[in-house]
């Protein structure tokens, strides 16, 4: 398999260019709005303890967005900020699953968020992030593969802390229990989104520079059924969604996110900060 | 590790050398910003330093490790690395890279460097050896020589529960409270020994597994 040591090797190769462009995009908006909802908690967290933690993930997972963003530009042409906020909403590329709301409300006004949703979205999203970054670690493009590693040292603590919760909450009430049964119906309503991979799948795994989205979707299922088994809570059915973010499709409530989080930035983009 | 450009005439190969070792002794001297006990050399965070000639200057080039890719220090470091070492006389220029290969993991961390976080409170991060008949080639050697004394021999592929000792009491008897703290590189654990929270730096990289509440 042909590697590509670094972005000058496939910068001029439009086929493995946009491929890997593509890539790039769906972690990267993955990744943005894990870290975008997951701030929109902050201060509503069920303890203080876990505002700490939950802010914690968030950062770290805007840290990866940023890097993500950063190993676009040289591919496109553009900066990370421009990248993340001044897209036209087709061009996001995030999954569905990602850009949910975490409830009913705003997070400055009337929020109604439900943290048995927070908890399985964090169990599934972060479960799924750990195959997929251990996967990418032998990516043929060597800049993605060499973050892969790095990120996957550190998502250890974010996955550790939703097995946590979901472990403790299913071993606590009835009513966690129903919580988090309802809660699971609905992430996986969306969680076959994750591992679609777009427009460019099969440039893509062609090239080696990602895995399969079959590939993926065994490991994380596997994973995830053993979590299930572990609490003795019944595996829910995965839905099909209509469309699954990667091509381009978006909810309002997505788009929604993505102006809020670009506002001040599209009021002054020259502007340092 | 160091590497070296081609440097023309062996007078400028002389000064390229004492400049570089002008530069290491800076870089031993400036603080991480979120635990000023330690230096950024001392925590493994400085993978490279090139001397480049220019026009009978030198321009110097620092490539550094992120201890983590989303740190908010990086930048605070960044300046303060700039700040300290453009003084050096004969360099007109400083850049500084953090680049992710090879990936900064816990045991890069110098061993004179555990004591020193020990007594700023913050328990050091585990350290491991691996009985492995050879390292994985993604992974760097351990930097500076010597390594750190093992707390404890793992077999490959097998991972060992992260107990650090309270910086205060020296107990053992601890749990982990938090695997997040104030910063994205500590967790906090809490003494039964003394009864004190105290913060941990996160083993990263290596063969750890984080205790489970009974
Ligand atoms: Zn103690």
């Amino acid at each position: 398999m042909e590697r590509f040591a670094s972005p000058e090797a496939i910068v001029n190769r439009p086929d493995a260019r946009s491929a890997l462009v593509e890539l790039l995009f769906q972690l990267a908006d993955d990744d943005l709005f894990v870290a975008h909802r997951a701030s929109e908690w902050l201060g509503l967290a069920p303890h203080i303890e876990e505002d700490v933690a939950f802010s914690s993930i968030a950062q770290n997972t805007m840290g990866h967005a940023l890097y993500w963003y950063t190993l676009l530009e040289p591919l496109t042409g553009k900066n990370a900020d421009d990248l993340a906020y001044l897209r036209p909403r087709e061009a996001y590329r995030q999954a569905i699953l990602v850009e949910r709301p975490n409830g009913p409300g705003l997070f400055y006004e009337n929020p109604s968020y439900d943290w048995a949703y927070a908890v399985v979205r964090g169990l599934a999203y972060e479960t799924f992030k750990r195959i997929r970054l251990e996967a990418l670690a032998s990516s043929s493009y060597v800049p993605l593969a060499e973050a892969a590693l790095k990120m996957r040292d550190e998502q250890f603590y974010h996955l550790y802390h939703w097995e946590t919760w979901w472990t403790e909450l299913s071993q606590s009430t009835d009513e966690a229990r129903r919580r988090l049964t309802e809660a699971a119906r609905s992430v996986f309503h969306d969680l076959p989104t994750l591992w679609d991979l777009g427009p460019k799948a099969e440039t893509i795994v062609r090239l080696g520079l990602g895995p399969s989205a079959e590939e993926i979707e065994r490991k994380t299922l596997k994973a995830l059924e053993a979590e299930f088994r572990r609490v003795a809570l019944s595996f829910p059915p995965l839905g099909s969604p209509a469309f699954t973010g990667r091509e381009g499709q978006h909810t309002d409530e997505g788009w929604a996110a993505i102006q809020m989080m670009g506002e001040v930035y599209r009021m002054a983009p020259e502007a340092a900060w | 590790m160091t590497v070296d450009r081609p440097i023309g005439n062996a007078s400028s190969k002389r000064e390229a050398e004492k400049i570089r070792r002008l530069v290491e002794r800076a870089l031993d001297n400036v603080g991480d910003p979120e635990m000023p006990a330690v230096s950024l050399s001392e925590l493994g965070m400085v993978h490279e330093i090139r001397i480049v000639e220019a026009d009978r200057s030198f321009r110097v080039e620092i490539d550094l490790l992120p201890t983590f890719v989303g740190c908010p220090a990086l930048e605070l470091m960044r300046r303060e690395v700039e700040r300290t070492v453009r003084p050096i006389p004969g360099v007109v220029q400083v850049e500084v890279r953090f680049v992710s290969h090879p990936r900064w993991t816990t045991d890069r961390i110098r061993p004179s460097a555990r004591p020193k976080l020990e007594a700023y409170g913050i328990a050091p991060p585990p350290c491991l050896t691996v009985r492995s008949p050879a390292p994985a080639p993604d992974e760097a050697p351990p930097p500076n020589g010597a390594p750190a004394p093992a707390e404890a021999t793992v077999a490959v592929g097998a991972s060992v529960e992260w107990n650090p000792r309270c910086p205060y009491c020296g107990s053992e008897d601890t749990i982990l409270e938090n695997p997040f703290g104030p910063t994205s590189c500590r967790s906090i654990f809490y003494c039964r020994s003394c009864l004190n929270p105290f913060e941990a730096m996160k083993p990263l990289g290596v063969p750890v597994v984080l205790q489970r509440r009974p």
